[in-house]
């Protein structure tokens, strides 16, 4: 498969996070473990079968970390704390730092009235957070946070504006006249498709470093200037925080050089 | 559907056009913008929704594809008639206005019959469709 599984901002980081922490508390005395995180050692062994739970004992850990290092004197509390708080995408990021599920992120993600609850949240946590990292900064994830309000307002404007007197009937006619585009104009098509396959792996999914020449072997990177430009205008990943010190408009590295494909038609 | 909405430098191409091609299409300027960013697009991308049958096996046969080549034949192979109204537009919103924009300005190179201006019109109501729900957007 040309795809892979997981977002490329976390490769690796959150397995090293939870096999420290599993390793931590398995060497880590019972009346330790029962002291720091408030329940016995059987109990927080049995818990951590999600990352998410993982994640959150990996966080009461912190502030520990003299104790820590008598049972994994290699324990980096920097390391942890960039991997818990500034890597992976908006929904990974929000879980740890709000300990809640990241399928329950996710939902929450999918309303105005859930994200709005997720914001709260976050400025409720920002100085519990910050007593734990004090160079967390939550603007990038506010950030985020207020741009999918945004789409998710311009999605309803464009949803009321489909049925509007004024539009409704123009509309129909308008995507009346896209069934005949395929033979007509298949570039439209293509790039319908394409956003379709963009927009298909939304689940987590993603076209590993091939992005660029896909599209130029459909045929966009004619109408769209050139593979790079291609994938400027539909990318093929999900939103995600950039990496610490890489910007909002950090990217995965590009793709190896993409060979056009001959003889896919003229623009139209 | 008569009505033309371009952009200045649109309609300049336009204009150039045989008034007997002209005639009886309508022509009001594009005055919305919208200047997309690649964080827009992923954000829209993790908005995206769909529902017809036919484009979720689609998605589905996608991510099973072996190689670049495969993915590629797979949506050379699709077509979108009969996909509803609501999960065409997913896809034009997902796209943006911007590749529109290009094809319009291929299209306006090379019209030559009435439904060649039927098809620009289409294309431009859907794009002015998109600036209105994203003018207020631009990051």
């Amino acid at each position: 498969m040309i795809f892979a599984a997981t977002p490329p901002e976390t490769p690796g980081n959150t397995t090293r996070l939870e096999s420290s922490t599993r390793e931590i508390v398995n060497k880590l005395g019972d009346e330790d473990v029962q002291r720091i995180l408030g329940r016995t050692k059987a109990d927080i062994v049995n818990d951590m079968q999600h990352p998410e739970d993982v994640h959150r004992v990996s966080r009461s850990l912190l502030g520990h970390e003299d104790l820590i290092r008598t049972v994994q004197p290699e324990f980096d509390g920097e390391q942890t704390r960039r991997e818990l708080f500034d890597v992976g995408s908006i929904e990974q990021r929000l879980s740890i730092l709000l300990g809640i599920k990241e399928q329950e992120v996710q939902s929450q993600m999918d309303t105005l009235q859930g994200i709005k609850n997720l914001q709260e949240h976050l400025k409720g946590q920002e100085s519990e957070i910050k007593e734990l990292d004090p160079s967390f900064n939550s603007a990038e994830l506010e950030e985020g946070l207020k741009l999918a309000i945004e789409v998710i307002e311009a999605k309803d404007v464009l949803a009321k504006d489909m049925k509007s007197p004024e539009k409704a009937g123009v509309m129909r006619r308008a995507l009346d006249k896209l069934t005949s585009f395929p033979k007509k104009h298949p570039i439209v098509t293509t790039l319908l498709v394409a956003a379709l396959a963009a927009g298909g792996m939304a689940g987590g999914l993603y076209l590993a470093g091939n992005w660029e020449l896909f599209l130029t072997n459909v045929g966009l990177g004619k109408i769209l200037g050139s593979a790079e430009g291609a994938g400027e205008m539909i990318p093929p990943t999900l939103y995600t925080p950039p990496h610490p010190g890489g910007g909002m408009l950090d990217m995965p590295p590009p793709s190896s050089s993409p060979t056009p494909q001959p003889g896919l038609g003229t623009i139209t | 559907m008569n009505t033309l909405y371009l952009f200045a430098d649109e309609k300049q191409l336009f204009d150039k056009l045989p008034n007997e091609l002209k005639e009886g299409w309508q022509v009001e300027e594009e005055t919305l913008s919208f200047e997309d960013s690649d964080v827009h697009r992923k954000m829209r991308m993790r908005f995206f929704r769909i529902h017809d049958p036919k484009l979720e096996t689609f998605c589905d046969q996608a991510k099973k594809a072996d190689s670049v080549e495969e993915l590629a034949n797979l949506v050379q192979e699709t077509d979108l008639s009969a996909v509803n109204d609501a999960d065409l537009m997913e896809l034009f919103f997902v796209l943006g206005p911007e590749p529109l924009t290009l094809v319009i300005q291929n299209l306006l190179n090379e019209i030559s019959a009435d439904s060649d201006l039927e098809d620009l019109a289409a294309l431009t109501v859907i794009r002015n469709s998109l600036l209105t729900s994203l003018q207020k957007q631009s990051v």
